[in-house]
């Protein structure tokens, strides 16, 4: 395991996880025996081919799902048996997440798929909305807050995407392949973006990716081969 | 937030709203304008039984109204009538007090004779038992005004065609006299008289009080009729009235009396039981099977949402308020269609038999206020269990299984 940071606080922390899926009677072994740290502050890329675990290790990290055997620890709460309420708090509070394809809600303008993060937060609407414009004018969109995800071209989408993201200032970002569904410059700009955030808000990225360009970009790279670690190289030793 | 996300996602989908809305509407109104048929089919079952039968409030005898075989005829009746006239007619609220004399006798054109139902009563006080609507031939008994010596009889049409009764043949009268002896007078047909109740036209002879009680050689009378000037003010008139009353003389409310009324209510509230169940499970099923399919169509949105932190009860309150919004709104236009609906068939005035009646009368839907609100929450309430359901069904599903689906 690379430990290069040393010092800093732990994110995440992943011992011997294994996840099963059940796909008709079959077991599926989507992870088999995984263990990682993720430190504070890091961008940590997840690559690997098609099918070999990249996904489910991520979801497991933003407490999406549940591992089926080992331990998976964020912000230092095991998510295995926690609450629905729980884990959606943990969410809601600390964590932001990037999708391949966006995900914006389609009937909510720019800010107001935005604000709609910020939906928990004990906060007047004017607040909230200030925070919304606030965030989307970081990414560069500051013009755009009245305009449907329709009215939006991709790049654009996932830069409502990621101010989303940001907007409750999370510790920790989970992003699953986001640049796959973005030309090759709009990816360097997006992925740039990301890296600035992260100097800013001193957030801990993770991110899923075949894409080499992704993987020139950030601190550490973590190979998953058929479920399993294959490789886990710090900065710039890929 | 929650609320103009429900509504977009309404607005998004507007051929699948539209479809919804109308289903709920065609339902909504289809139970307010049953309510409304039901309620005038009763209203004027209740103002029948109360204006030409028995009054708002009757009182007789103790012994009239338990039927006891034992008791002899004087024994039923009310031995002085005049006085507890008077007595109730100075209570607030009665429009007019009369006696009645109602009793078996046979009834005789000279050729054919046959047993009757003969009633006496007071003709210029209860004028709405014999009117120009129901009088089909001949004329009314307050033309001949000549009271003492008055012989007359007014013979309802199915009695009057069994016995070839006409206006201006004699009738002879038939019965048992307060003693006990048989006792016949002769009286002239006057009129023939159709009611809204065929049994009454196939078996009553009317006479004027005096005719019978002359008939029974009595001065007593079986029953005093009581009537309102408002239905609704019979809960405080008959305390009132019992409050008067003398010994032996008991008091009886039209409700009590009234069977057909009281089948017709029972009928009515059952059907409208049945019709309700029927509309608002077809709302059910059509709110729920439209909700299964936004629900299909959004599982990646809410696969994000839940992403996003929203908790599972936050986005099943999502699908809920959009259901309710579409049982409100179904609502609302199904009101306006209920509105337009029931012009339309009281301008038309359809005409129907009723049962026991007579006569057809046009179909009228009355505005039952009630039954408007009972609706709108029934269809809120039918609209909001089928969105719960069918949401509650895709909420279990795993949250990386619905951000498998594209938004
Ligand atoms: N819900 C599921 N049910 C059954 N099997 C699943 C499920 N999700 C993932 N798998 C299986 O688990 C394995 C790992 O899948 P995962 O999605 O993590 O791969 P990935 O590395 O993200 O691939 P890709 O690069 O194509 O996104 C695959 O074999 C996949 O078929
Ligand atoms: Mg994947």
């Amino acid at each position: 395991m690379a430990e290069e940071k040393k010092g800093s606080e732990i994110v995440a922390e992943v011992r011997d996880v294994k996840k099963t899926y059940l796909l008709g009677r079959k077991d599926v072994f989507a992870l088999r025996g995984v263990s990682l740290s993720i430190r504070k502050g890091e961008v940590v890329a997840l690559a690997g081919t098609s099918g070999s675990g990249k996904s489910t290790l991520l979801n497991l990290l933003g407490c999406l799902d549940e591992p089926s055997e080992g331990m998976v620890q964020v912000f230092g709460v095991a998510t295995a048996g926690a609450s629905d309420q729980a884990l959606s708090q943990m969410r809601a509070d600390r964590i932001g997440f990037i999708f391949q394809n966006f995900n914006l809600i389609p009937v909510l303008t720019a800010l107001e798929n935005v604000e709609y993060a910020l939906i928990d937060r004990s906060m007047g609407a004017r607040e909230r909305t200030e925070s919304a414009k606030q965030a989307l004018a970081r990414v560069g969109l500051g013009d755009r807050t009245d305009h449907r995800p329709d009215e939006l071209s991709g790049g654009q989408r996932q830069r409502v995407a990621i101010a989303r993201a940001i907007v409750h200032k999370p510790s920790l970002i989970i992003a699953d392949e986001p640049t796959a569904a973005l030309d090759k410059q709009t990816a360097g700009e997006i992925l740039d973006l990301l890296q600035a955030i992260r100097r800013e808000m001193d957030v801990t990225v993770i991110m899923a990716s075949h894409d080499p360009l992704v993987l020139s970009k950030v601190d550490r790279v973590v190979h998953l081969s058929d479920g399993k670690v294959q490789d886990d190289a710090g900065r710039g030793a890929k | 937030m929650t609320l103009k996300l429900a509504l977009r996602n309404l607005f998004r989908n507007s051929r699948r709203t539209a479809l919804n809305l109308m289903i709920m509407a065609g339902g909504y109104s289809a139970v307010v304008i049953f309510h409304g048929f039901a309620a005038n089919i009763l209203e004027a079952t209740r103002w029948g039984a109360v204006e030409s039968q028995y009054g708002h409030i009757q009182i007789g005898n103790q012994k009239l109204w338990d039927r006891d075989s034992e008791d002899s005829f004087l024994e039923r009746q009310l031995k002085d009538p005049g006085e507890l006239k008077k007595k109730i007619a100075s209570i607030e609220g009665v429009r007019s007090v009369s006696q009645r004399q109602s009793f078996y006798g046979l009834v005789s054109t000279g050729d054919r004779s046959v047993a009757a139902q003969i009633v006496g009563y007071e003709p210029e006080i209860e004028k709405e038992i014999l009117n120009e609507t129901t009088i089909i031939e001949g004329e009314s008994f307050l033309k001949h005004t000549d009271s003492e010596n008055r012989m007359i009889a007014a013979v309802g049409e199915g009695l009057a065609k069994s016995i070839g009764a006409k206006p201006g043949q004699t009738l002879t009268l038939i019965g048992q006299t307060a003693d006990g002896g048989i006792n016949a007078i002769d009286t002239e047909v006057i009129s023939v008289f159709r009611t809204v109740i065929q049994e009454i036209d196939d078996t009553t002879v009317f006479v004027p009080i005096e005719t019978a009680q002359k008939l029974l050689d009595t001065t007593t009378a079986e029953r005093v009729i009581v009537k309102l000037k408002e239905h609704g003010m019979v809960d405080l008139a008959v305390p009132k009235v019992r409050a008067v009353l003398g010994e032996g003389e008991r008091a009886r409310v039209w409700k009590e009396l009234a069977r057909l009324y009281n089948q017709t209510e029972a009928f009515f509230a059952s059907q409208n039981k049945v019709v309700a169940a029927i509309i608002f499970s077809l709302i059910f099923l059509s709110t729920m099977s439209a909700v299964s399919m936004a629900v299909a169509e959004r599982t990646g949105e809410i696969g994000t949402l839940r992403a996003i932190g929203r908790r599972r009860e936050d986005v099943l309150r999502l699908f809920v308020m959009e259901g309710g919004i579409l049982g409100f709104l179904g609502s609302l236009v199904g009101v306006v269609l209920a509105v337009i609906a029931m012009a339309m068939i009281n301008r038309a005035s359809i005409p129907i038999v009723l049962p026991g009646a007579s006569e057809p009368i046009p179909i009228k839907i009355l505005y039952v206020e009630s039954a408007f609100f009972t609706a709108l929450f029934a269809t809120v309430l039918a609209a909001i269990c089928a969105s719960y359901f069918a949401a509650r069904r895709a909420l279990k599903m795993k949250i990386v299984d619905c951000l498998k689906y594209n938004i």
